[in-house]
């Protein structure tokens, strides 16, 4: 069913709005500089098979071999730039002790969300295709990660940004929508109705979930 | 006559022991049956264990199907996590409800954190404080924590310091870390206890002493202040260092001042305690 046209512009306008904010959050530590294209297919191909190592390397417990690949994660990704656009304007909304626990609970919630998929990916199934320029100071890495069984790729693109001079995620674009602002419509909807303690405890429930019962 | 009772007895005794025969067999046939499920089970374990999720599903699935709640909420993490399988919370939330039917703590807890997260539609605190409150009842000290959690910020149910702090201190007695935390905080606070500095300092402790990052930088700074334990700036040192090897931003610049002020043998024995800390309890 078409949406009203009011709805969809209203719709495409606070896209735009997103993603030009987006774009505009430059925090002070990142520099100006992109990651070359070389740099940031490299870093999508390393950090891939690396991870990969980790999961699988030997003489270690599952616990052991999920931290080690959580950790690699947690280097890739600028978490904490990540948590402030998804917060949005809200961000400046609440103190710095919530805007510490928000980025910590955040930091945790995108590796559950993301690990269990990244975890999966075979290596010699990820293929970096390409590098564009995106935005004032970033790289977008396009990817193809082709299915085991075989069935349809999945299309992932990779924004890097340069931190203290590494290249880091700050966003993951799959079949054209952005998780970062996808993120912060949902969050900015359960914000506008439980407030941001609200939030946090959705955080905190999203990532504290018991996993597998521990043996007899 | 006599002769006639006694052969119907003997008939009696013959069939008593027919039966008593019948159910040993049942019993020892249901015994095997129950070992070759736990069998099962702990293979199901050990190849998860392995990181082969797919062969983990295969065994846990029957066992789950049988009615084994153990099975039942393990089969619920697998889809919740897309372990061995595709990511499911449809499915993750049958098989915890099933489990959560026979009483299974770790599956009511999940399904109450599933509806505070907001992982199948919109947040529902109704229904997930009906399922902490059924995982608190039996016990379970992670529920009770969160419950705790509900009260203190008021989720749905009425702001209520007094309820947040009974069960922070449930879960606390148990040796539930961040409850012994957030229980810290209540009596320094106030929240539902009287204000209490001693008390907050023996929580904070028992959080400290079990590991946890913020406990101990909340430790350090109250054995610097001196406020509800004597000051202790040496002990403090020990505990910012742990703090800061977490990474808690403050206590980095806590360990930094307090070493430009301690003597240089009092710093050494500190770092010597960090450095031989071992969390209670792990």
């Amino acid at each position: 069913m078409l949406k009203h046209p009011g709805a969809l512009r209203r719709r495409f306008f606070s896209v735009c709005v997103m993603a030009a904010s987006l774009l505009v959050l430059t925090p002070g530590s990142h520099g100006a500089e992109r990651p070359t294209a070389e740099r940031a297919q490299a870093f999508m191909t390393e950090l891939v098979g690396s991870a990969s190592a980790a999961l699988t390397a030997p003489g270690q417990t599952l616990k052991q071999r999920e931290e080690a690949f959580r950790e690699l994660l947690r280097r890739g990704f600028d978490m904490p730039f990540i948590a402030r656009v998804s917060l949005g304007r809200n961000w400046k909304a609440i103190d710095a002790a919530d805007q510490k626990i928000f980025i910590e609970l955040f930091g945790e919630f995108v590796l559950k969300t993301y690990a269990p998929r990244l975890g999966s990916f075979d290596p010699k199934l990820f293929h970096v295709e390409s590098a564009e320029d995106k935005g004032r100071v970033d790289t977008l890495v396009n990817t193809r990660i082709d299915q085991a069984g075989g069935g349809g790729a999945i299309r992932a693109g990779w924004r890097l940004r340069l931190v203290n001079g590494e290249p880091r995620i700050v966003d993951i674009i799959v079949e054209g929508i952005s998780m970062t602002l996808n993120q912060r419509s949902e969050f900015a909807s359960v914000v506008s109705r439980d407030g941001v303690s609200g939030l946090i405890e959705m955080l905190r429930a999203r990532t504290e979930t018991l996993s597998v019962e521990p043996r007899a | 006559m006599r002769m006639g009772y006694s052969i119907r007895g003997i008939a009696q005794m013959k069939l008593l022991r027919i039966f008593q025969l019948f159910v040993l067999l049942a019993m020892s046939l249901s015994s095997h049956a129950g070992h070759a499920l736990k069998a099962d089970f702990e293979r199901g374990s050990e190849a998860f264990q392995a990181g082969l999720f797919q062969q983990a599903l295969t065994l846990w699935e029957p066992l789950a199907e049988a009615g084994d709640a153990r099975a039942q909420y393990n089969v619920g993490v697998m889809y919740a996590e897309g372990r061995g399988t595709s990511e499911s919370s449809a499915k993750a939330f049958a098989w915890w409800t099933k489990a959560g039917k026979q009483g299974h703590v770790r599956a009511l807890h999940n399904l109450a954190l599933g509806y505070i997260g907001g992982v199948r539609g919109p947040q529902d605190y109704t229904a997930a404080l009906g399922y902490l409150q059924q995982a608190s009842e039996r016990g379970f000290a992670n529920s009770q924590y969160t419950l705790g959690k509900m009260y203190h910020y008021g989720l749905g149910v009425g702001k209520d310091f007094t309820q947040s702090a009974r069960y922070f201190e449930l879960a606390a007695k148990q040796g539930f870390v961040k409850a012994a935390y957030s229980l810290g905080k209540s009596y320094r606070d106030g929240h539902g206890v009287a204000i209490d500095d001693a008390a907050s300092v023996r929580w904070f402790r028992v959080a400290a002493e079990a590991g946890y990052a913020k406990g101990q930088r909340h430790l350090a700074r109250r054995l610097v202040a001196g406020r509800g334990v004597e000051v202790d700036r040496e002990e403090a040192l020990k505990w910012a260092l742990l703090a800061a090897e977490q990474g808690v931003a403050n206590s980095v610049a806590l360990a930094d001042e307090l070493k430009a002020t301690l003597a240089v043998d009092a710093v050494a024995r500190a770092e010597q305690g960090a450095r031989n800390f071992k969390p209670r309890g792990r």
